[in-house]
């Protein structure tokens, strides 16, 4: 960690963005840390001056109302989300995507917000907070702007924030009636494991037919996206395990896999068949009972 | 730019004066002499270095000391009462949990986080609670053991108790 000159710890989101905006590209805001720890400590990144949001209580709020929805502050940490009965029972894709990342130590510390703006393509957390239709409220030295989180991923690690902006919160809408969500990560462990694939996907439906659909896949594509051709095919439509394959074959036709040292993009097209499928037939058992 | 700071360990408070850069890891070890916490990958993968903060089990090399300010740290020294291990470090010598122990600080905190709060693990809360942590000796079977024992030692102990 070569160069680091100060520890900033604001006690406000004001003063958070006063420094991110006074240091510009020499700062660096850390919350969890626990993947900018790893990217200070191997020098892939060198900021002088590192931001802590960690004395700002509010920041750590999770809240739900059945109207507003659920607000996911940038210091909430996975741990939080398993542990809340509230997301369990509303947002449980949510709960199955943060047991999934790396394991216990960094669930008690690493934050739903971090993993977004991490922006890494295999972001466990960003398919499902996608599948939900997640907005991302952002904080900045022109004030407060509301972005959809499909517009807040721009490429590999990189993200729409711009200089001096912090994220303040993740808001999700509630979850509407007869709907059911899954979320599946692919790889070759159990814990500690980057996704080959992933997929969230949620559903709701309305007299029998298909009402919204949405189609998420991580580790597929430069960010996390939307296979939207295959949503478009679910939409209006009566669920059946026919409709269910042609969606999951236009997921694996619309995502744009590379090869790299985990698997062949070969693979994680036919796989991102295979996990498309089974989210959705999971999703659609839950939102037809509901 | 140096920072002072005051970090509670085990119980007491150590004021130190630390650079930002610094990890709570090499505080504990270099400055504080508690070298209990073991350094291995020092990025987050190998779980050695497994703290408690606030009761929860955290990786020290990727926390910063001046982060842990105003905490409740635990480290491995702070377990035992005087002679008395605490029932998971007894059970790792019951159960024959070690080999070259490397590890074994490590697995014991991430034990006793999850014994914290679930009295009575299934043999699967067990294996998900250590899944962060490597062992390149055991095979594992010995240390899962020893952490159901320790549960089973502490329900002993918590009966025994008028």
């Amino acid at each position: 960690m070569v160069g680091m000159k100060e520890y900033h710890r604001p006690k406000t989101v004001k003063e958070a963005v006063e420094l991110l905006k006074r240091h510009g590209k020499k700062a660096k805001l850390i919350a969890g840390g626990t993947d900018v720890m790893v990217l200070l400590r191997a020098e892939k990144v060198t900021p002088e001056h590192l931001v802590s949001i960690n004395a700002i209580p509010a920041l750590r709020k999770l809240t739900f109302t059945a109207k507003a929805g659920l607000s996911i502050g940038p210091l909430v940490t996975y741990s939080d989300l398993l542990e809340r009965a509230v997301v369990c029972e509303h947002y449980p894709i949510l709960a199955q995507a943060a047991g999934l990342i790396g394991a216990r130590q960094v669930q008690n510390v690493g934050t739903i917000v971090g993993n977004l703006c991490h922006a890494s393509p295999s972001a466990d957390m960003g398919p499902p907070l996608l599948a939900l239709d997640a907005q991302v409220e952002i904080s900045g030295p022109a004030g407060a702007r509301t972005l959809p989180l499909q517009k807040f991923f721009v490429g590999p690690n990189q993200t729409a924030l711009r200089a001096g902006e912090m994220v303040t919160a993740v808001l999700v809408p509630p979850p509407a009636r007869a709907s059911g969500s899954c979320f599946l990560k692919h790889g070759l462990r159990g814990q500690l494991e980057i996704a080959m694939v992933s997929a969230g996907v949620s559903l709701t439906m309305r007299n029998g037919a298909v009402a919204r659909a949405r189609i998420a896949l991580g580790a597929v594509a430069p960010v996390p996206m939307r296979a939207e051709k295959a949503e478009k095919l679910l939409t209006g439509q009566p669920f059946s395990d026919g409709l269910c394959r042609e969606a999951a074959a236009s997921a694996a036709k619309e995502c744009k896999p590379i090869t790299d040292f985990r698997c062949s993009a070969e693979y994680r097209r036919e796989m991102v068949e295979v996990f498309t499928r089974r989210a959705l037939q999971q999703a659609a058992k839950v939102a037809q009972a509901g | 730019m140096k920072t002072a700071i005051t970090l509670r360990v085990n119980g007491d408070a150590y004021d130190v004066v630390v650079p930002p850069q610094r990890t709570l890891l090499e505080v504990l070890r270099d400055k504080l002499l508690l070298t209990g916490s073991k350094q291995g990958c020092d990025k987050g993968d190998c779980g050695c270095c497994t703290v408690l903060i606030d009761g929860e089990a955290v990786l020290s090399c990727l926390t910063l000391a001046v982060e842990a300010q105003e905490r409740d740290i635990t480290t491995i020294e702070g377990l035992a009462d005087g002679d008395v291990l605490h029932p998971l470090q007894e059970a790792f010598i019951r159960a024959w949990a070690t080999q070259c122990g490397f590890c074994t600080p490590g697995m014991i905190m991430s034990g006793v986080a999850l014994l914290e709060k679930n009295p009575t693990p299934s043999l699967d809360d067990v294996r998900r609670a250590l899944g962060s942590n490597l062992c390149r000796c055991t095979g594992y079977v010995k240390i899962f053991d020893a952490v159901i024992l320790a549960a089973q030692m502490q329900r002993e102990r918590a009966a025994a108790q008028p």
